[in-house]
């Protein structure tokens, strides 16, 4: 996504978002600039020398900033797995029993794999249904089910192309990378997740929910862990494969002591009335924190409007 | 408007009002002016002589001097003002035969009187200025709910959109100027900070002691910052002093003195150290004339926030987040932590007696070895070891307290005191479900009276019942944090979040 950066001299890209499906996108420096965040993340993620960094923005507004970083990270993430021939890795002996994904030209199925049958040509099999192999653009074995048989396939848009995802986009469907959770008010994300970011000037958009990829009941197929904070307690501790874990609000970055991700990024809110977020984070950086620099680390300059800064701690 | 533009709309608005600062009007007005002056005189007085006969007096003529602040409609329109004068008379006449200084008394009773004398100077400077604008370009922000009805029922004002600051975030402005009446210090800091409308303006006067902008607690830190400047407009009084004045206090009384008190009631001697199952409490005054004390390494405690969407309003925080304005869900006669455990062990049946035996044994063993060494090595020990939360050691030792969070760190606790992990890990995981269980079907039932909540009535009473018909569940209600003391004092562990009658916060209210 070097084309976000002004620094090469080369036309910046600027992009736009639109509330949701029939509205009008409108453009914004913050939009792409909290993207880029999460994308220089997942870049310089392996750069920190095993302590925990922290970020924190403070925003006029929390709408779609939580959001915008995870797309980012969400973005520049590779698959899980590396690209196998469906066919083969279906036939493996072994296989049937195991919980799989496969996308097809239309949808995203997921179930246990009941049955192979290699007498017929092409292959088929039985997996949330019946089909016949060679429809199948990827195949990942997944160790828990999927909460949804099958769901539709996502159409790479505009943001994505620019990223290069469209070139293993059924992979990257199959076996993403599961390694983002994001934690605020639950209903609030899920509606965010409805609008639509595209380059200006394209038509072709990515849906937010297209590129997170949230686990829920209707996913065949999930990247992002969204929890509600006001029930966070009864789900600690948090899985130890988060690589990133974005606070949205006050009462999710109540809890940052408790996440022990490599990458955490905490969204405050200013047109909230208290300030004891700002106030905690402040706190924890100067009893524990060592700096670090956005600019000069990460290669990040926040847009007008953000306030920002970053510190690392030993976990 | 699309939900994006208006968004963009606020990081523009933050960003210029960043660059071109706000604007600070300071109007003179020699007759508040002079009841500013008296109230000084009486901080004097009241810490020359103690608490005793001035106080109530002292109460009433602050109140008076705080509303001036913020009630700038016409007497005519809004009693608000001619009501805080007539208390400060009442207050003046039942003092009259007990104190010697009746020079200051009288004083006090003509400053008030005097400020009756004309319409508020604020109210004309905020006609002029959001008409010099026009009402397309200008909003009008008041400092409180009855603040916005006042000015709201302002005939000249008609036209003129008035709002509080909660409805201000609220709602789409598409307004170019916000006029806030009264100073920065009464507004949060979000009227700056995240602003709506590209300029601000705040309209107040001279005398008030405060003109400072709220500032980011992150500023001095932050790689990039939305530090605004103010920039200050002295607009005279038309009308000159009469020289007899009464003479300005020679004492430098900040804002915080002059400002609406909580009632501690002499609390603050009580500090003492703690004491085996004892702990440090900070006492917290609510709305509806109630208070806790509430624990410093208390973990969490239950809060409710109207500003989520319906089912997500009941959420926890940590008992050192919880500050004024936070809405807390207490219930008559018992504590939370209490009732969850209660339930729990209700869930857990037969299998209870089995699991606290096992709680007891590791607690036990825990404590033992914190007597042995003491805190400072244990907790040095524990950190050497791999135990992330090491500085919780202390509060492991309560029963209150599963276990320690993160699995890690209670194996390794476990094995520092030579105790094997089995069975004393699952007893505690299996008593941590339940618990979570019971939280999760408190919240549950919660959530549902949650949706009942007349969000405007609790917003303007600051504390309302929930009325939850489930057995167990009775006595709960909702109220506003009004202060939280800076002391802390040692109590036994069973008196903390038990709420009491307390008027301590009768003058915040």
């Amino acid at each position: 996504m070097s084309e976000l950066t002004a620094a090469t001299g080369r036309p910046r890209v600027v992009l736009q978002l639109a509330d949701g499906i029939g509205a009008a996108p409108s453009s914004a420096p913050w939009i792409g600039g909290l993207l880029s965040l999460g994308t220089r993340l997942s870049r310089r993620l392996n750069s920190f020398a095993g302590q925990q960094v922290v970020v924190v923005l403070t925003v006029p507004s929390r709408e779609y900033a939580a959001l915008l970083v995870g797309c980012g990270w969400a973005l520049a993430r590779q698959p899980r797995r590396a690209m196998s021939d469906p066919i083969s890795a279906l036939c493996t002996p072994g296989a049937v029993g195991k919980n799989f994904r496969a996308v097809t030209a239309t949808h995203v199925i997921s179930g246990t794999l009941l049955g192979v049958d290699m007498s017929r040509n092409p292959v088929r099999v039985t997996l949330a249904g019946h089909w016949a192999a060679d429809k199948f653009d990827a195949v990942a074995e997944v160790d828990e089910p999927d909460a949804a048989e099958r769901m539709e396939r996502p159409v790479p848009g505009s943001v994505s192309i620019m990223a290069g995802l469209d070139k293993y986009w059924p992979l990257r469907l199959a076996a993403p990378a599961a390694d983002l959770a994001i934690i605020g008010t639950r209903a609030w994300l899920v509606d965010e997740m409805e609008a639509l970011l595209s380059r200006e000037g394209e038509a072709d958009a990515d849906q937010l929910a297209a590129l997170l990829l949230p686990k829920s009941e209707q996913a065949a197929t999930w990247s992002t862990r969204v929890y509600s904070s006001a029930s966070l307690m009864e789900h600690l501790p948090l899985p130890e494969d988060l690589r990133l874990v974005i606070l949205d609000g006050s009462q999710a970055i109540s809890y940052v002591s408790a996440v022990i991700s490599d990458l955490v990024v905490c969204v405050v809110d200013r047109s909230a009335t208290d300030d004891s977020a700002a106030r905690q984070l402040l706190q924890l950086r100067n009893s524990r924190g060592a700096p670090v620099s956005l600019r000069a680390d990460l290669g990040w300059r926040a847009p007008a409007g953000v306030e920002s800064f970053a510190f690392s701690m030993a976990l | 408007m699309s939900r994006v533009a208006a968004l963009d709309r606020r990081y523009a608005a933050s960003a210029t009002l960043a660059s071109n600062g706000a604007e600070l009007v300071v109007f003179g007005d020699i007759y508040s002016a002079r009841l500013d002056a008296v109230c000084r005189a009486l901080v004097e007085r009241v810490q020359a002589d103690g608490p005793g006969v001035w106080d109530e007096l002292f109460g009433a003529s602050k109140a008076l001097r705080w509303r001036l602040l913020t009630h700038v409609a016409p007497l005519a329109v809004d009693a608000t003002i001619s009501d805080a004068v007539r208390e400060v008379e009442v207050q003046a006449a039942r003092i009259e035969h007990a104190v010697m200084d009746l020079r200051l008394l009288n004083h006090v009773v003509d400053a008030a009187r005097d400020v009756l004398t004309r319409d508020p100077v604020g109210g004309r400077l905020v006609l002029e200025s959001v008409r010099e604008v026009g009402a397309a370009q200008a909003v009008v922000v008041a400092a409180n709910a009855r603040a916005r009805e006042a000015l709201g029922s302002w005939r000249e004002l008609e036209g003129f959109r008035v709002l509080s600051s909660s409805e201000l975030n609220r709602t789409l402005v598409t307004e170019q100027i916000a006029y806030y009446v009264g100073p920065p210090r009464f507004f949060s800091p979000a009227m700056v900070l995240a602003p709506r409308a590209e300029e601000v303006t705040f309209i107040f006067p001279s005398w008030f002691g405060d003109r400072s902008l709220p500032r980011s607690v992150l500023e001095d830190v932050a790689e990039s910052t939305v530090r605004v400047r103010a920039r200050v407009i002295e607009v005279p009084d038309a009308l000159r002093a009469p020289t007899d004045t009464f003479p300005e206090s020679e004492l430098l009384v900040s804002e915080d003195f002059l400002a609406p008190q909580p009632l501690w009631y002499g609390n603050e001697a009580e500090a003492r150290v703690t004491a085996g199952d004892e702990v440090e409490a900070h006492k917290v005054l609510l709305s509806g004339r109630r208070a806790i004390w509430l624990d410093e390494l208390g973990g969490r405690i239950r809060v409710f926030d109207g500003g989520q969407p319906p089912g997500e309003r009941v959420g926890y925080l940590r008992v050192d987040e919880v500050s004024v304005g936070t809405y807390l869900v207490l219930r008559d006669g018992i504590a939370e932590r209490e009732a969850m455990r209660e339930r729990a062990i209700q869930r857990l049946g037969a299998r209870w007696p089995g699991i606290e035996q096992s709680q007891r044994e590791w607690k036990s063993a825990l404590a033992q070895r914190l007597a042995d060494l003491g805190n400072a090595e244990a907790e040095r020990q524990l950190k050497a070891a791999g135990v992330g939360a090491a500085s919780q050691v202390r509060a492991w030792v309560s029963p209150e307290l599963m276990r320690p969070q993160r699995a890690r760190d209670f194996v390794i606790l476990l094995r520092w005191l030579g105790i094997p992990e089995d069975p004393f890990t699952s007893n505690a995981n299996v008593l941590r479900r339940e618990v979570h269980g019971a939280m999760r079907e408190l919240r549950e039932i919660l959530e549902g009276a949650a949706n009942d909540i007349d969000l405007r009535m609790l917003e303007a009473q600051g504390h309302l019942r929930l009325e939850l018909a489930e057995p167990g569940y009775r006595g709960m209600f909702v109220s506003r944090v009004l202060a939280k003391s800076p002391w802390t004092v040692a109590m036994s562990r069973s008196r903390v979040r038990l709420p009491f009658e307390d008027g301590g916060g009768q003058w915040l209210e």
